[in-house]
């Protein structure tokens, strides 16, 4: 035998694993180069639920167009990690845009808090010095991030990069755009000119990584503080991205600088051509998340143009900076969250209305998803009428504590039927909260053998519904009714198992008939996609979930 | 293009391995099942297997372990050239970090793991010189583990990241499995850890069962 076949050392291959979530065009993102594997593995979902998968929010204000997102990059999806990147944009003064990019240091605790934190508090007080200063504002950067520093030491350990800009939502006697940009940390920021990315900081560390990023809170604030004034042309477009995009960019920039000529899969290219006018949403979330192996890292961008492709509609207005609460719940216009659960598998999406958004009025329901043990449990809300958001914020925040106080070995249907009891116990006597103003639902799904078995309570107008085998049928006849005294909304009780092909939809603001087959077992991006199944004028939500083994 | 966190395993095949060279073909094959299940680590990390006894040889060349389906095995042979060994290693280092530039990766600094459970009987401090010369961009950080007949100040010389000498406590075949176990720690710590915000670290076990670290800074 000859002795390099004996010495051979047969290694078993890794067992082959499908691609997870969004496998089909036009949802699934683009690989550049390499199957890049962390992106295609399963998420687990966000363990927080108060910091989901995916914001996005988008508008206008004046010429300018602002689209803002932060999603969970591939190694936190497949980890179950929370996102660490933050990404807020609004309109201040009546005459300005605003965004900021924040990207959670990695190796400290809860970065994300400082991370959401950061935005906020940074976009609130610019807003308010362009409100009474105007232009003069861009001469107060210094005093802003020192505001924003000092605010952030009081978290007491998480970290966090930050990126700010403001932009003229007119342009000025000559044409042009005036804007202003700032950071701390390695963020970078590009104008997109013809569809080429120019870096509006220098890189300041070296191509081998040897440097850690600045990060806020920091003591030496005065040291790592940077500013560009500009100008934007007509059709020129301003991002800021944290370095999950950034370091793609950097990467292929000093590959293209060594070959001296164009390179392949540039995804320089990518970002260049793609965001040199507005994408649609689904897009521009889609191009976020351009996938190359190595690059797992949480993606944010932030991106203002100044005009719009012709065929598109104008965005929504965007919403007025005001004063934002800190905290974790700052709706976005659109909310993703997604994963597998042992074997159950969820998806849920919220979109708010852009009528409301047009009197500046913030999305108002509510999806908060959390893994208890083997069981998956969902709360949603929407308010039914005006002047309900309150009612909404108490419901979910009340029936999710009571969630997470319910002893793990408890059936399914007391983890359904015991929180709604207390929470309409709890709220039904302040007369601030109205429960017949709402629609409302709490899901417990739990594996069971065979299949998984799902409770749901329901009160107020979502629909529920099982899918699969080319049938659409409604949840029958509820097992228990419990009508509610005066105040109380009545409250309809479904209990079953879910069989293996079959696919338990709830929807509000959707149209159930518009619903395709291809979205019974939707990738995360598709059931984004599935909001469109109902008019942009309410708001919307749906929550996806079934068994899958 | 990619990001790249090169690691090296440089085995001792001398005669003296006779009894143990199964546990640590064994130990590889492990290894590459661990880091093939977690995608995380099979993106960013490379592996490579150098074995050497007289002279030096690359059993698996730099690779990505999710494509690499066999590989050279380790196989008992003559006498100890450490000197061979890090010749090799250097050369190595070098020609696929270029290609790895050439083809537009990102390579972070090497890691190489050197096992020997004997005394090299050949001169080997010019060659260990060269490997770890500072002015050399890409010289690597070594982790060296001895056991056996090793000399504890030789293998403490060697390792200028840790060195880890086996302490009896176990049988060699255990501690071999335990060497592979903590190699396998360190790829899938090293590679899961690594941030595209920077600070890329090598993380290596505190303790390795069978195995004492050998402080640096011990005389």
């Amino acid at each position: 035998m000859d002795d390099t076949v004996q010495n051979r050392l047969q290694l078993t291959p890794g067992r082959p694993t499908a691609a997870w979530g969004d496998r089909e065009p036009p949802w699934v993102p683009e690989t550049l180069g390499r199957r890049a594997r962390t992106a295609e593995a399963a998420w687990k979902l966000d363990p927080d639920p108060a910091y989901p998968d995916t914001v996005y929010e988008q508008g206008r204000i004046g010429d300018v167009t602002v689209a803002a997102a932060a999603v969970r990059g591939a190694k936190h999806r497949y980890e179950g990690k929370p996102r660490q990147d933050s990404a807020l944009a609004r309109s201040a003064g009546g005459a300005w845009a605003v965004a900021a990019v924040a990207d959670g240091v990695g190796s400290v605790d809860h970065s994300q808090v400082a991370a959401e934190a950061a935005v906020r508090l940074c976009i609130e007080d610019l807003a308010r010095r362009l409100e009474s200063s105007g232009a003069d504002a861009f001469r107060q950067g210094r005093a802003l991030f020192k505001h924003v520093n000092t605010r952030l030491e009081r978290l007491q350990g998480p970290r966090t990069t930050l990126t700010v800009a403001a932009m003229a939502a007119k342009p000025d006697g000559d044409g042009f755009y005036p804007y202003w940009i700032a950071r701390v940390g390695d963020s970078p920021a590009y104008v997109i000119d013809e569809r080429r990315l120019i870096e509006l900081f220098p890189l300041e560390r070296d191509e081998d990584f040897s440097t850690v990023t600045a990060a806020m809170p920091t003591a030496a604030l005065r040291d790592c503080f940077r500013e560009r004034m500009g100008l934007l042309s007509p059709g020129q477009a301003l991002a800021l991205v944290s370095d999950g995009i950034g370091d793609l960019i950097t990467t292929d920039g000093h590959r293209a600088a060594r070959s001296g000529g164009p390179i392949a899969d540039d995804s320089r290219d990518h970002f260049g051509e793609r965001w040199s006018s507005a994408p649609d949403p689904l897009d521009f979330l889609r191009q976020t998340q351009l996938r190359r192996k190595s690059f797992d890292d949480d993606r944010s961008a932030a991106v203002f143009w100044t005009a719009l492709p012709e065929h598109r509609e104008p965005a929504p207005p965007l919403l007025p900076a005001g004063a934002l609460p800190i905290g974790p719940t700052l709706p976005r216009d659109l909310e993703l969250r997604a994963g597998r659960h042992g074997d159950i598998e969820v998806r849920a999406a919220v979109a708010g209305s852009d009528l409301s958004k047009a009197s500046g009025i913030p999305r108002r329901s509510r999806i908060l998803i959390a893994a208890h043990a083997d069981r998956i449990v969902a709360i949603v809300a929407a308010p039914i009428v005006l002047g309900a958001e309150r009612t909404v914020e108490r419901w979910t925040s009340t029936l999710q504590a009571a969630v997470e106080l319910m002893p793990p070995d408890q059936p399914s249907e007391d983890w359904t039927v015991l929180p709604w009891t207390h929470a309409v116990r709890t709220l039904r006597d302040d007369p601030e909260i109205h429960l017949d103003a709402i629609a409302a639902a709490l899901i417990c799904v739990e594996p069971t053998a065979g299949s998984v078995h799902y409770t749901l309570s329901l009160s107020g107008g979502p629909s529920a519904l099982i899918a699969g085998d080319g049938i659409q049928q409604s949840l029958g006849e509820p097992r228990r009714v419990f009508t509610g005294t005066a105040g109380e909304p009545e409250m309809r009780l479904y209990a079953d198992h879910l069989d293996e092909d079959k696919t338990l939809l709830l929807t509000y603001g959707l149209i159930p008939a518009l619903i395709d087959r291809v979205h019974l077992r939707p990738g995360p991006l598709q059931t984004i996609d599935l909001l469109g199944r109902g008019t942009a004028q309410r708001e919307r939500f749906a929550v996806v979930l079934w068994g899958e083994r | 293009m990619e990001q790249v966190l090169p690691f090296y395993v440089i085995c001792d095949e001398s005669y003296s391995m006779e009894d143990h060279i199964d546990a640590l073909n064994d130990g590889l094959q492990k290894l590459h099942a661990a880091v093939g299940s977690d995608p995380v680590v099979a993106d960013k990390t490379r592996f490579c297997i150098i074995g050497f006894s007289d002279d030096a040889e690359v059993l698996l060349e730099l690779s990505d372990l999710s494509d690499v389906t066999s590989t050279k095995g380790l196989v008992v042979k003559g006498g100890t050239n450490y000197g061979a060994a890090f010749r090799l290693l250097r050369d190595t280092i070098d020609g696929d970090v270029a290609n790895l530039k050439a083809e537009g990766c990102r390579v972070y600094r090497p890691a190489a793991f050197f096992l020997s459970d004997g005394q090299p009987n050949y001169d080997w401090r010019s060659d260990f010189a060269r490997l770890t010369d500072p002015s050399w961009k890409s010289r690597p950080n070594i982790v060296a583990f001895g056991f056996g007949a090793v000399d504890e100040s030789t293998i403490a010389e060697i390792g200028t990241f840790k060195s880890f000498i086996a302490d009896n406590t176990i049988g060699p075949a255990e501690a071999l499995h335990e060497f592979a176990s903590a190699l396998t720690k360190s790829i899938v710590q090293s590679g899961t850890s690594m941030t595209n915000a920077g600070d890329v670290t090598l993380k290596v076990p505190d303790q390795v069962p069978g195995f004492t670290e050998l402080k640096a800074d011990e005389i």
